[in-house]
Formats: C-alpha cells, structure tokens, sequence
C-alpha cells in the first residue's frame, strides 16, 4: 500500500518535473536558443506582454475589486447571475472566449460595428483587443480570490468602525483592504499570470503582429509553426516565459509567508 | 560457416533491395492498416476526397489527415511526429525536414496561385493596388507559412514594376494587421470581416462563401508548387507509397483539379 502510494506519487511528480528539465535542457544543449533569446524579436514581445499584462491587471483591479467587495456583502441585486458569469471566464477555453468577444466587440460584432460606424474605430487587431481579451479571461480568476478575501473580513468590525464615525471609504481602506491582503495579493498574481499566458482568445481577437499584438505566448506559437526564429526560439521565449511565471510564484508564495506570520 | 553467412546476408540483401523495388502500384490486399498524412492546411478539402478515394481504392486501409501550415508540421516531423506522409505547399518547408526523416525525395504533384480575398462586398479593396491605400486593413501568414512567403514574392515582384513603384511593398506591410499561422487562419479573418483583405490561393477563396476573390496580375503572381514526400518515421512504408503513388495517378490528380488545383506536367 505504501510502496503502491511512493510511486503513483513518484510518477506524478515527475511527469510535472520532466518536461521544465527538458525546456532547460534544451536551452542549454542548443546554442541558437541561448542566440535566440538576444534577438531583438524576443525584446519586443516580452515588451508587449509586460505593457498589455500591466494595463489588464490594473483594469482587473479597478472594475473587479468593488465588484468582488459586492459580490462578498450580497448588497447586489442580481449577484447571483453576475457571480455565475464571472465564473464562466475561468472555466471556458480561451479559443472560445475570442470568438464571443469577436461577436460582440469584433468589426462585425454586436458593439463592433455601430462604434466603426459612428467613429472608424475597430478594436480587433490592436492592442487594445490584446488588453481586452486579456481582462476577459484574467480578471475574473482576481475577483475571485477577492471576494473570498473580504468574505474572510468579519463585517462586524467594519460596523464598529463606522459606529466610531469613520467613514465608508475609510473603513475599506484601513479595516477591508489590510484584512483582506493576502487573498487580494494571491488573486492579483493568479491574475497575471493568467493574462502573461493568454494564447487562445488573443490569437481570435487580436490577431499576432510583432511589435503591436504578438504578446510572448503568441511569438513562442509564431516561432514554432515556422517563423523566422523557430524551435530554438520557441525554447527561449517559453524560458523566458517560465522564468517569469516562477518568478511570479515566488512572489505569491513570499507574500503569503508573510502574511501568516 | 563463412559462406553460409555470406549467403544470408545476400538473400537478405537482395530480400531489403527487392521490398524497394516493389511496384509502386500494390495489390489493394497488401495495402493495408493507418496512414497518417501531415499536409498543408490549403489541402484541406482535396485530400479530404483524396483520402476518401484512397479508402474505397484500398478498403483496408484508413487514413488519418492532419492539417496545418506546412511550417508547423515540418517542426513536428523533425520533433518525431508519427507521419507517413508529408504534403507541403512549398519546397522549402519540404527541404527544412531532415533528409533522414524523409524515404524518398519530395515530388511535385499540384499547382496554385495567389489571389486577394475580401469579404463579399466589401468596397475596401478592388485592385492589387488597393492593398497600399492607407487605413485598408490587411491580414497575411506568418514568416515561414507558404502562403506567407508566397506573398511576399508576389509585393516584391509588384515593387520592382513601373506601375506600383517603389514603396509599394512597404506600403501594404505597413497595412498588414495580423500574421496568422497558416493559411486557413488568414481566411477566417477575411470571412468574419475582420480584414479588408487578405493573400491566399485561389482554391481556399472557393471553400468559403462569404469571401470574394481579387485577382492578383499574372506579371506578379506566384505559381505554389505542392511537394509531397513518404517519411521514415510512420509506421506504414507500403501504403504511404501508395498513397503518394495514388496522388499522382490520374485519378489522384483529377481530384485536386476538381478543388481548383494545377497539375503539373509530368
């Protein structure tokens, strides 16, 4: 029974473990991947994820985190539906999440084509369209967390602070928000690195244009099926883009060591 | 002992050499068991009907078809992927698969050429001049997808003519709005609208209603050779030898000709 539990744990762990050693193996066995990772190309899309991640987690945290504090006090009519909608996100593949925003903010869309007839302006194949696709998927992973974070927040102490006359905003700012930190801060990197790997929804919606809207997942995709830096590109920016998820984790588990302490 | 050894090494010498040598036209009973064909995604339909008469042809046989740029698949095949056979839409991608994956040098068996799509309707674009005007959304396929190549011979071509001039290329890169990976992806963007206009062959513009074709003037076209080439790696030498027999025999070549496809002079 032991020895059956050691090795269903053992191959478990290595089918997680085998393929980072191989991408690093790789990378260190073939010398054009370590070229790779100097071209200019590779600056550029880590430029673009890092510009796009970082407007899409702020979009994230500024629309989500009243909606998660909401959604956590049952204060909204209809929070039922809107909780089941922020679910969808997480649950549906990406390459489904471009088609639906095409149809809805595409040239064609819903809102797409009034807003191209009134102002010439089309959202796909921008990076607006990488940003929006990137929210649509990510943003709702941050609310979650969020709103189980201020769930956690005993709704008593924000009524004794406001019956010692602080204000509403006062109270979430120095009674929710401090409680609710480590949730918020686990939400906030769950949710970036989900919009740093976005792929599917992006490629629909947005299109891959170096240097407007091929992001480091999409130039790891360009560079495998055939572009100009190719397997070993793909090595090195999936390096790269590995590197930065851990470090991403390290951050989370940092932050939540010290929040327990 | 000696010529005894020496004896079975000629029988099986002469055994390996004699399977090499089989005709390329087997018995529909030899001919049996999966196929996996890797091809360029523009094939789509036509190996689909190809695969089809194949199978009524060798009713023991079944082929699996996986489609994608002809870029892509050469990466899997390098990697190991499990093919018979490769059918690429152009020799590089052809060349780009190391000369051990391969058991015989690619052949040439279709035709095509480049033509503009747009969405049916669509007052964008009416000439292959219209690709520079400014604000004139276009979508083309990646560096290294054939059609993406071809494409971009057809602009230099057009760049080196008095009637589009210089800048003319530049021009149109700097409308291009998206590269997608194969050329399948480019259409789909022509169909739902997204792109004012897009390169691809003329045999994908006929595989979707909402699209209609530009032409592209023959003094800058491109002729797209179809190489396809049977791989050491797939598990079934006998009926990937008969399928690339199959694709230039002619019925294998009307079919493609009933898809749009050249075929080229033997």
């Amino acid at each position: 029974m032991t020895l059956a539990v050691a090795v269903l744990g053992t191959v478990f762990a290595l089918f997680f473990l085998l393929p980072f050693v191989g991408l690093v193996w790789r990378a260190i066995d073939d010398p054009r991947a370590r070229e790779a990772l100097g071209d200019p190309s590779v600056a550029t899309a880590l430029r673009i994820s890092m510009l796009t991640t970082s407007v899409s987690v702020t979009l994230s945290l500024l629309f989500g985190t009243p909606a998660a504090y909401l959604l956590a006090r049952r204060q909204v009519p209809g929070g039922a539906v809107l909780d089941a909608l922020l679910d969808l996100p997480i649950v549906l593949p990406p390459t489904v999440a471009g088609v639906a925003l095409l149809t809805a903010f595409g040239r064609r869309g819903l809102l797409g084509e009034p807003i191209e007839a009134l102002t010439g302006l089309a959202l796909p194949f921008t990076m607006l369209a990488v940003i929006v696709a990137q929210t649509f998927v990510a943003a709702p992973l941050y609310v979650r967390a969020a709103r189980a974070g201020f769930e956690a927040v005993d709704p008593e102490l924000e009524a004794i602070a406001r019956t010692l006359g602080a204000s509403r905003a006062h109270v979430f700012r120095r009674i929710t928000l401090p409680l609710a930190r480590g949730p918020l801060l686990a939400g906030l990197v769950l949710c970036w690195a989900r919009a740093l790997g976005e792929l599917g929804a992006t490629l629909i919606f947005a299109g891959s244009l170096v240097g407007r809207t091929q992001t480091l997942p999409l130039a790891v995709v360009a560079a495998f099926e055939g572009g100009p830096l190719g397997l070993p590109g793909a090595v090195a920016l999936s390096l790269l883009l590995l590197a930065t998820a851990v470090a991403l984790l390290a951050v989370l588990r940092l932050a939540a060591k010290r929040g327990l302490t | 002992m000696r010529a005894l050894a020496c004896l079975i090494l000629t029988v099986v010498v002469l055994g390996v050499v004699g399977c090499q040598a089989t005709p390329s036209t087997p018995s529909a009973d030899e001919v049996n068991g999966e196929v996996v064909v890797s091809a360029a995604s523009s094939l789509t339909e036509a190996f689909s009907d190809t695969a089809k008469a194949f199978e009524a042809k060798y009713p023991r046989t079944k082929v699996t078809l996986n489609f994608a740029s002809s870029a892509a698949l050469a990466t899997q095949i390098n990697e190991g992927a499990p093919a018979d056979i490769f059918a690429s839409a152009d020799r590089v991608q052809m060349d780009n698969v190391k000369a051990e994956r391969k058991s015989a040098p690619g052949v040439v068996f279709a035709l095509n050429r480049l033509v503009i799509a747009k969405p049916k309707g669509s007052p964008a674009v009416a000439t292959y001049a219209d690709l520079a005007k400014p604000n004139v959304k276009v979508v083309l396929a990646a560096d290294g997808v054939p059609v993406g190549t071809y494409a971009t011979q057809s602009l230099a071509a057009a760049e080196k003519s008095a009637a589009f001039g210089t800048g003319f290329q530049a021009r149109v890169i700097a409308n291009v709005r998206s590269r997608e990976a194969n050329v399948r992806a480019v259409l789909t963007k022509v169909q739902l609208g997204e792109a004012d206009a897009a390169i691809v062959y003329s045999t994908d513009v006929a595989t979707a209603p909402e699209v209609e074709p530009v032409a592209i003037p023959d003094a800058y076209n491109v002729t797209s050779e179809y190489v396809i080439a049977p791989l050491t790696a797939g598990k079934n030498a006998r009926a990937a030898s008969a399928f690339v027999a199959f694709v230039r025999s002619p019925e294998g070549q009307a079919l493609l000709s009933q898809r749009g496809f050249t075929i080229p002079a033997r």
